[in-house]
C-alpha cells in the first residue's frame, strides 16, 4: 500500500509544470550530449549547475539527473550508426550494435537499445522506491565511524573499479582529499592551507575543479586528436520496432541486464562502464553460441545498454540515502544540492520529501520521453552529429567560463577552473583518472568530519573503526580492496579496471 | 610513458609534500585529540608514499615501455597554446571591457586563428553570441556578467 502511496506522491511532484518542462531539457541535452563524441555527461552536468541556481532544488536535481540519464540513452546511437561511443558507458554496444548495422538492421539495433533502455530505467526506478525507505532507516542508525568507515570502502572500491593503474587512481584520490582541505576548518574555524587567498577562504569550488577537469580538459584533448568520423548508417522510422524475433532473443539479456547493472549502479565506482562490460561478458559466456557475439548479435546490444541505463539510476541509491556519490556525475548533482542549501544523507527523505520523490517521479516520465526522444527524432540526432567539434568547442569554452564565473560573480573561480583544465589535461595525457580526484573532493569534508568525531569520541584511539560491527566490516573490505592488486597478482588474475584498460 | 610517470611522480611528491609541510607547523594534537592537521598530514604521507611507488616502478618498467609523443597530432601544441592563452586573456580583460566586448573578440578569435573560417561568419556569429548569451543570462536567468564599456550598470 505504502508502494503506491509512495509512487502517488512521486509522479504528482514529477508532473508538476515546471518539473514537467525542466525533466524534459534535462532529456534533451542528455541526449545531444550522449549523441555528440566530445562532450560527456560530467561536463554537461557541471557547465549546466550554475543555471540552476534560480530553480527550487528539487527541480534543479530533476533536470541534472535527465541530463545524466538522457547521456545513457544517446550514446547508444553513435555507438550503433558510427561505431564511435557518444559516451565511455556505450563503448561496448560498438562491438554487436554496428555490425548490426552494417548488415542492414541499424533500426532493430536503435530499437532494442532504446526499449531494453527504458524497460531497466524503469525497473530500477521501481527498485529505488523499494529499497531506498529501508536503507534511509538503516543509515540512520550509522555514527560517525561507521560513516568514515563507508567513506573508505567508497574511495577504495572507486579506486580500485578505476581503469588503469590503481596506484595513479590511488594519486588522484589522495589528491582531491588533499584539495578538500583547503579552506576554514569546520570544528575550529582556522584557516588551512589557504596560502592567504581570500577567494579559497572557502574551499575551492567544485563546480570549478569539474568544469575544469572535465569541460576545458575535454575541449583540449579534442583540440590534440584529429577528428574521426566513419560514415553514417541511417536507419528508417518503421525499421526502429523490434521484430518478435528481435524481443524473443533479446528478452533475458534485457532481463538480467536491469537486475544487474542496478546492483553493480549501487557500488561507489560501479557505474554504467562496469555494469556493460560486465553484462556483455555474462552474455556471452551463458549463450550457447558465443562466436556469434562480435557479428552483430542483438544480446551484445540488448544486455549492456539495459545494464547501464539501469546501473545510472541505481547509483541515485547511495547518493539519496546516505550522502555518498558512486560516480563523478551522481558526485556533483550531491555538489548541486549542498549549493542549494540541502543536506544529502539519511534525513533527505524526511526533511526534504519533495526532493527525493521528486527524482524518483522523473525518472518514470524521463524515462518515457527519452523513448520518443531516441526513437522518432532519430533523423535530427543523426544530422547532429555532423556538426564538427570546431565549431562546437568555442561554445563550450564559453559556457564554461560563464558558469565558473557566475559561481559567485568572482573571477578568480574562472582562473581556478582554467588551470584543472590545463591539469586534467596534463593528467589525462600521462593516464591519471580524474573521476577519483572529484569524488574524493566532494567526500573530502564528511570523511574529514567523520574521522574526527570518531576519534574526539574515542580519545584519540583508531580501534574505534574495529571496534564497532558496521565500521569495521566497511574498514576490512577497503584494506582488502587497498590490498587486491598484490593479492590478485599472486593469484596470476588481473583486476577488473586493468581489464577495462585492456577492453577499451 | 616513463618520462611521464616519472616526472608526473615528482610533482605529486612535491605537492603532497606541501601538505605535509604545512601540516607540522602547527599542533597536530590538542587536548588529546586530532587536531585539523592530522588528517592532511597523514593523506600528505600517502601522497608521497604512492607517488614513490610511481616513480620506482617507472625506472623499472623502463624496457617494457612504448615511447609516445606527447601531443597526438602536428599543430596540436599550436592549438592548444592559442586556446589557453585566449582563455586566459578573455578571464582577465573581461572586468574592464565589460563581456560584450570581451565575448565577441574572444569567440572572433578562436573561430579565425584555431580552426580558421570566414571573417563574415566568424564576426556575426560572435556578435550574435556575446549578444544572445548576455540577454539570456542577465535577463532570462536574473545573473550578472561583467557590463564593462558598452552596458550602463543596472540597464538589466
Amino acid at each position: 500500500m505504502d508502494f503506491f502511496a509512495n509512487l502517488g506522491q512521486a509522479l504528482s511532484i514529477a508532473t508538476e509544470p515546471m518539473n514537467l518542462l525542466f525533466c524534459f531539457l534535462g532529456c534533451l541535452i542528455g541526449t545531444f550530449v550522449g549523441v555528440l563524441p566530445g562532450l560527456g555527461p560530467s561536463a554537461a552536468i557541471a557547465m549546466l549547475i550554475p543555471l540552476t541556481y534560480k530553480l527550487q532544488p528539487d527541480t534543479a536535481i530533476i533536470m541534472l539527473a535527465g541530463i545524466y540519464y538522457g547521456c545513457a540513452y544517446g550514446g547508444s546511437t553513435t555507438s550503433i550508426l558510427l561505431n564511435i561511443p557518444g559516451e565511455a558507458v556505450s563503448v561496448v554496444t560498438c562491438l554487436d550494435g554496428y555490425q548490426m548495422a552494417k548488415k542492414g538492421r541499424a533500426g532493430a539495433a536503435l530499437g532494442i537499445a532504446a526499449f531494453g533502455s527504458f524497460i531497466a530505467g524503469t525497473f530500477a526506478t521501481i527498485m529505488i522506491m523499494l529499497m531506498a525507505p529501508p536503507l534511509f532507516q538503516f543509515a540512520l542508525k550509522f555514527g560517525p565511524p561507521e560513516m568514515a568507515g563507508l567513506v573508505f570502502m567508497g574511495l577504495t572500491l572507486v579506486t580500485s573499479l578505476s581503469s588503469g593503474s590503481m596506484a595513479k587512481a590511488l594519486m588522484t584520490a589522495v589528491a582531491g582529499l588533499l584539495l578538500s582541505f583547503i579552506g576554514t576548518d569546520i570544528i575550529t574555524g582556522r584557516m588551512k592551507f589557504t596560502m592567504g587567498i581570500d577567494s579559497i577562504m572557502e574551499g575551492i569550488e567544485v563546480v570549478s575543479i569539474a568544469m575544469g577537469l572535465f569541460g576545458i580538459t575535454e575541449v583540449l584533448i579534442n583540440l590534440d586528436q584529429k577528428p574521426s568520423m566513419g560514415s553514417v548508417i541511417t536507419a528508417k522510422l518503421r525499421d526502429l520496432l523490434p521484430s518478435k524475433r528481435d524481443w524473443k532473443d533479446s528478452s533475458g539479456a534485457i532481463a538480467r541486464g536491469s537486475v544487474f547493472g542496478f546492483f553493480v549502479g549501487l557500488i561507489p565506482g560501479g557505474g554504467g562502464i562496469v555494469a556493460s562490460f560486465l553484462s556483455y561478458a555474462m552474455e556471452r559466456k551463458i549463450a550457447k553460441h558465443p562466436e556469434t557475439f562480435g557479428e552483430g548479435d542483438i544480446r551484445g546490444v540488448a544486455g549492456p545498454e539495459s545494464a547501464n541505463n539501469s546501473a545510472a539510476q541505481g547509483a541515485f541509491v547511495p547518493m539519496l540515502t546516505m550522502g555518498i556519490p558512486s560516480n563523478v556525475m551522481v558526485a556533483l548533482m550531491l555538489g548541486a544540492l549542498i549549493i542549494h542549501g540541502v543536506s544529502p544523507g539519511p534525513r533527505l527523505i524526511v526533511d526534504n520529501p519533495r526532493i527525493f520523490w521528486g527524482v524518483v517521479g522523473s525518472m518514470y516520465i524521463g524515462n518515457l520521453m527519452l523513448v520518443i526522444l531516441n526513437l522518432p527524432l532519430i533523423g535530427i540526432w543523426v544530422r547532429m552529429l555532423k556538426i564538427p567539434f570546431t565549431l562546437m568547442y568555442p561554445f563550450i569554452l564559453l559556457f564554461c567560463v560563464i558558469g565558473a564565473y557566475t559561481i559567485n560573480y568572482n573571477i578568480e573561480d574562472v582562473y581556478i577552473m582554467l588551470l584543472f583544465g590545463i591539469i586534467g589535461f596534463l593528467m589525462r595525457k600521462a593516464d591519471y583518472p580524474p573521476a577519483p580526484l572529484i569524488l574524493a573532493y566532494v567526500l573530502g569534508p564528511l570523511f574529514e568530519n567523520a574521522l574526527r568525531q570518531s576519534l574526539i569520541i574515542s580519545n584519540g584511539t583508531f580501534l574505534i573503526f574495529l571496534s564497532r560491527p558496521i565500521s569495521a566490516a566497511f574498514v576490512i573490505i577497503g584494506s582488502a580492496l587497498l590490498l587486491s592488486p598484490i593479492i590478485l597478482r599472486a593469484f596470476g588474475k588481473q583486476r577488473l579496471g586493468a581489464k577495462l584498460k585492456d577492453a577499451d | 610513458m616513463k618520462n611521464r610517470d616519472l616526472v608526473s611522480s615528482v610533482i605529486w611528491m612535491a605537492f603532497s609534500g606541501l601538505f605535509v609541510a604545512g601540516s607540522l607547523r602547527t599542533d597536530l594534537m590538542v587536548d588529546g585529540v586530532p587536531g585539523e592537521r592530522l588528517l592532511p598530514l597523514l593523506m600528505g604521507i600517502a601522497g608521497m608514499l604512492i607517488s614513490l611507488f610511481i616513480f620506482i616502478t617507472s625506472i623499472f618498467r623502463q624496457k617494457e615501455v612504448v615511447i609516445r609523443s606527447f601531443f597526438s597530432e602536428r599543430g596540436s601544441l599550436k592549438k592548444l597554446l592559442i586556446t589557453s592563452v585566449l582563455l586566459f586573456a578573455y578571464a582577465f580583460s573581461v572586468n574592464y571591457v565589460g563581456y560584450l566586448l570581451a565575448t565577441t573578440v574572444f569567440m572572433l578569435l578562436l573561430f579565425r586563428l584555431v580552426e580558421p573560417r570566414g571573417w563574415g561568419t566568424s564576426i556575426i556569429v560572435s556578435l550574435a553570441t556575446a549578444v544572445l548569451t548576455y540577454i539570456f543570462f542577465t535577463v532570462l536567468i536574473g545573473g550578472q556578467l561583467p557590463g564593462g564599456l558598452f552596458i550602463p550598470k543596472g540597464l538589466f
